[in-house]
């Protein structure tokens, strides 16, 4: 009981503390080719960007991310929008991130959390997990799982974001 | 260059993080005097055993007459009969007048005293009770033998294979089970050596000189560092055999090439001898 | 545990009062997930009583970062656990707790983390929540990266055991370090060469206790000589020219005779080689596996999902629809050897297949077989305190464990409507479910799935699965099932959804159907769900490793969210 206490008293004292809007994590991740970079470079010339944490076993994701990949040439000339697609595929999996990318034609910045490193340090339940992280690193928004229509959602908050 | 430098940093640790690893012999961990070394197997067995052992020591007089009496019943016998000599007691306290050569063992000294043995010359056959005592007067030795050999069943063969190997007598076994047996049976490997010379008082011209024999000749005589009663099963199923291997350590004071090493299985709870054997070294 | 969650509350507190500033740059992230289930006896899909009458599992991050600092918290409590969760779990408190700190080229945790070295074969420390299992190291980690493109990484530590205090307990003490050298970043003029290469090497050491082990040998027990540090290493290599890449690793443990194995001292080793070619609209993909007895626990008397030290892969694929799933490989630690090929191809738009959007077409096959074992001179096969056998490095067994050929085409008809296909043969060996020796499964699966937008915000999905097999003999092998139902999307928010689940055909008639209502919303990063129905006895299988999930009938809700 004392440590559900002090559990609740240090998640009330988290929230007090955050006053600002997160950042997104520093953590080191690969891109397919097995290149290291971390997740702090990620950014898109002085615009917001999106990161979206899929797996190849997620149906929603894939749906999510194949319905997306057909407007992503249209909304990059609108907007400049550039998606970071973080798989969070393990050792099990993660050979087929690159086969499935280039076999779907996917345009996004595609890297691997192999070990979930970045999934635990932003907070992700469950892929599909959307974010939209401005120029400066803070996260503007973040959604949820995929339904039919969500990319639209995700679209239009990014607009929202990049006029404000 | 640099990265190099960085390789060799990184492997560095790597020398310090052992890992345990045992050699083939070493998995198990063996009771005392079993071990995982190997002798082919050379003597095989078909055939009942008696043990005779021969308590005995220098300083008794009528030795020398029972000695002879087992030779010849050895030659009598042969491979049924499996001799030993047990010096043993207050005749075989070595002194100065025998030079301090000490044929005394351990275990001789317990069984001289728990199978209630005193006056010498005494036989143990097979251990089995005579009267009060497991002793039994020589002139008895050859009926009882003879008697034994025709009433005792036979339950077991013992094969053997014996090697030196370094400063080790290995001795391999298989014991094969003719019956069921339903008791514990404890194995005994031990070592006897012929040909020790020595001085033995003697009483009886017809055995060599009296009172003393000066370049007397000691044979199957017990020596140390045997194997005694270990367990071999709790009990057998007809036509089990077991294998185990044994090691005796040599003392540095034996010539090995005169020595045989014996075996012999007895019932835990009454402490008989069921079956010997005996093989010379290979 | 106490006292270091004090001492970190204090350690945070004392930072943060010593950096006024850091109060108010500190960020403070997380997560939170709850899961209520409430189940009732049904005897006709083998639900038992649940006592408590109500199940939850419920677990919290709180991550607090402010510049190079950061320090984290998990909370779980099991109260009770939900069916199929090791009841070990039964209690509350803060399973994890750690601070960590980048200065320069070093970071440092200290701690709770997670790490894995290469692909994981010597050394993966991870949960996955679902099966429960969660191997944690508590200790220190160091991660140097002194120079463009090398970085090393150094860990001792621990691993979780449920809520066992495992500083007081007498499990493996695990320490390794791992170094990655990415040759085209490190040697100047090789950054942008189409040839790309990145080696690397991992040695792990683990320590335990030798406790008493026995094995009964020509029916004697003799005791063991167990070794108490074991040794695991590997060399890994990632080679890739333009659209062709070629990776493998390839791992070797000391002896580790453990109760997974059967107390045998043959070493372990592993080798896992893949070969790839990708380019626009085509991805092709061979794998090679081999394992031969590579269980490797902090605890050589364990025998579960608990305190794995490293991490092997089945190299089936992944399923999540439920009847393609039924029968999931889980990999044979002590010994396999399989082959997989992926083919993914996009037939372009504007063709005669393609149509108006293109057409995904994925193709997978695996194989996977046991080693071809042969028993140690006058020896059983695998006899405990011997090698327990000796196998061929490309010898296959004879027993088969897993084969399976699977076709999924994506289709896009029109810009509202879209559908997915797919067709699986599957022969399962039993084996992969711990029930060696029954007879194998040979099953034919097949899904149709489609989705029609209705507007904006508002699509329904629906799908037909079904399994045929002939195998009906056992609670793993069930005959014939067929799986259909509807899933409504609405106001961008909510979904509601309805499912049967019908085995027909089975020594039981054709009336067991498990029949599961669910609704749900979701508003940015939190989320509910609600469902109500049968859910069949079944094993659940992630990345290789599985547990059993046994029936319920009753309601389940599911709550995450992040903040």
């Amino acid at each position: 009981m004392k440590k559900i206490f002090l559990f609740v008293a240090m998640a009330f004292l988290g929230l007090v503390l955050n006053a600002q809007d997160a950042k997104i994590a520093k953590i080191n991740v690969k891109d397919v080719n097995g290149k290291a970079i971390n997740t702090g470079e990620f950014s898109n010339d002085g615009k917001p960007f999106v990161v979206c944490f899929w797996a190849t076993w997620c149906h929603p994701c894939l749906e999510e991310l194949n319905t997306m990949a057909e407007y992503y040439e249209d909304w990059q000339k609108e907007s400049g929008i550039k998606i970071y697609a973080v798989s969070i595929d393990d050792t099990r999996t993660k050979g087929k991130v690159k086969t499935l990318v280039n076999g779907s034609e996917w345009e996004y910045e595609v890297v691997i959390d192999e070990n979930s490193d970045f999934k635990r340090a932003m907070g992700v339940n469950n892929p599909p997990h959307t974010f939209i992280v401005g120029a400066d690193g803070t996260v503007l928004w973040q959604h949820a799982g995929y339904a039919e229509g969500d990319e639209q959602t995700t679209y239009a908050k990014y607009k929202e974001f990049l006029n404000k | 260059m640099k990265i190099f430098r960085y390789i060799t940093l990184t492997l560095l640790p790597v020398m310090f993080l052992a890992c345990d690893n045992f050699e083939e012999n070493e998995y198990i961990i063996y009771p005392e005097g079993e071990t995982a070394e190997t002798t082919p197997i050379t003597k095989t067995q078909d055939y009942q055993t008696v043990m005779l052992e021969d308590y005995t020591g220098w300083k008794c007089t009528n030795c020398p007459a029972a000695a002879s009496l087992l030779s010849d019943l050895q030659s009598k016998y042969g491979e049924k009969l499996i001799a030993m000599s047990v010096h043993a007691g207050w005749f075989a306290t070595p002194a100065d007048a025998n030079n301090n050569l000490d044929l005394r063992t351990a275990y001789g000294e317990k069984w001289n005293t728990e199978f209630g043995l005193s006056a010498y010359p005494i036989g143990v056959i097979n251990r089995l009770n005579n009267g009060s005592s497991k002793g039994v007067q020589k002139d008895d030795w050859d009926n009882r033998i003879n008697t034994l050999l025709s009433t005792t069943k036979h339950t077991l063969n013992i094969n053997l294979g014996a090697t030196k190997k370094d400063n080790q007598f290995i001795v391999s076994t298989q014991v094969q089970s003719l019956e069921d047996i339903d008791f514990t049976t404890l194995i005994s490997v031990v070592v006897v050596e012929s040909g020790i010379h020595g001085i033995q008082h003697n009483s009886d011209a017809a055995y060599g000189t009296t009172p003393e024999i000066e370049d007397y000749t000691f044979n199957h005589v017990l020596r140390s560092n045997g194997r005694i009663d270990l367990l071999l099963k709790n009990a057998m199923h007809k036509d089990e055999t077991i294998a185990k291997n044994y090691s005796v350590n040599i003392d540095p004071s034996w010539k090995t090439e005169n020595c045989k090493i014996v075996v012999f299985i007895t019932n835990a709870s009454t402490g008989e001898i069921i079956q010997s054997n005996e093989i010379e070294i290979k | 545990m106490k006292k270091t969650v004090i001492l970190l509350s204090v350690l945070t507190f004392g930072l943060l009062s010593a950096n006024a500033q850091g109060i108010l740059g500190g960020k403070v992230t997380g997560n939170f997930q709850t899961d209520v289930q409430m189940s009732k006896e049904d005897k006709t899909i083998g639900a038992s009583k649940v006592d408590e009458k109500l199940l939850n599992n419920s677990f919290a991050n709180i991550l607090y970062t402010n510049g190079d600092f950061s320090a984290g918290l998990r909370f779980e409590s099991y109260l009770n656990p939900i069916l199929g969760f090791d009841k070990q779990y039964k209690g509350a408190g803060f399973a994890s707790r750690w601070v960590s700190y980048k200065k320069d080229f070093l970071e440092i945790t200290a701690g709770n983390f997670y790490e894995q070295f290469g692909n994981g074969l010597v050394l993966r420390s991870y949960e996955e929540r679902n099966l429960g299992l969660d191997n944690a190291m508590d200790g220190l980690r160091i991660v140097a990266r002194p120079y463009k493109g090398l970085t090393l990484k150094g860990i001792i530590g621990k691993q979780r055991y449920y809520w066992d205090d495992i500083w007081q307990n007498d499990n493996g003490l695990v320490r390794g370090i791992d170094g990655e050298f990415a040759l085209n970043e490190m040697i100047p003029g090789f950054e942008s060469s189409p040839a790309r290469l990145t080696i690397g090497g991992s040695f792990i050491s683990s320590y335990e206790k030798a406790g008493n082990q026995y094995a009964t040998l020509n029916g004697d027990t003799y005791k063991l000589n167990i070794p108490e540090n074991i040794g695991a290493g590997a060399m890994r290599f990632n080679f890739g020219y333009n659209a062709f890449a070629l990776s493998g690793e390839f791992a070797f443990k000391g002896q580790d005779p453990n109760a997974v194995n059967n107390y045998i001292y043959r070493k372990g080793n592993a080798q896992l080689l893949t070969a790839e070619y990708t380019v626009k609209g085509l991805g092709i993909r061979l794998e090679g596996k081999r394992i031969d007895n590579m269980s490797f626990k902090s605890k050589r008397t364990e025998t579960g999902n608990m305190l794995n030290i490293n991490y092997l892969p089945a190299i089936t694929r992944n399923h999540s629809y439920s009847l393609m799933a039924m029968y999931s490989y889980a990999t044979q630690i002590n010994g396999e050897i399989g082959f997989s090929a992926d083919v993914m191809y996009k037939i372009p738009k504007g063709t005669f297949l393609g149509g108006k959007y293109g057409t995904n077409v994925k193709l997978n096959y695996s194989n996977v077989h046991a080693l071809d074992m042969q028993p140690i001179d006058g020896y059983a096969l695998n006899q405990s305190g011997t090698k327990g056998y000796t196998a061929d490095l490309f010898g296959i067994g004879d027993e088969k464990y897993f084969t399976e050929i699977n076709l999924e085409v994506n289709k896009k008809f029109s810009p509202d409507y879209k559908m997915n296909f797919m067709y699986s043969y599957q022969e399962f060996n039993p084996v992969a479910y711990g029930h060696a020796g029954n007879p194998m499964i040979y099953a034919h699966v097949a899904v149709i799935d489609g989705t029609y937008k209705l507007a904006a915000h508002q699509s329904i999905r629906g799908e037909i699965q079904a399994l045929f097999t002939k195998q009906d003999y056992d609670e793993f092998a069930k005959g014939n099932w067929l799986q259909y139902g509807a899933e409504y999307n609405f106001g961008g928010h909510w979904f509601i959804a309805a499912f049967d689940q019908w085995n027909y055909g089975t020594e039981q008639g054709d009336k067991v159907h498990y029949y599961n209502f669910s609704a749900g919303c979701t508003f940015n990063a939190t989320r509910v769900s609600l469902s109500y129905g049968k859910q069949r006895q079944g094993i659940m299988c992630i990345g290789g490793v599985c547990r059993e999930v046994p029936a319920s009938n009753g309601m389940f809700m599911t709550i995450t969210s992040s903040f």
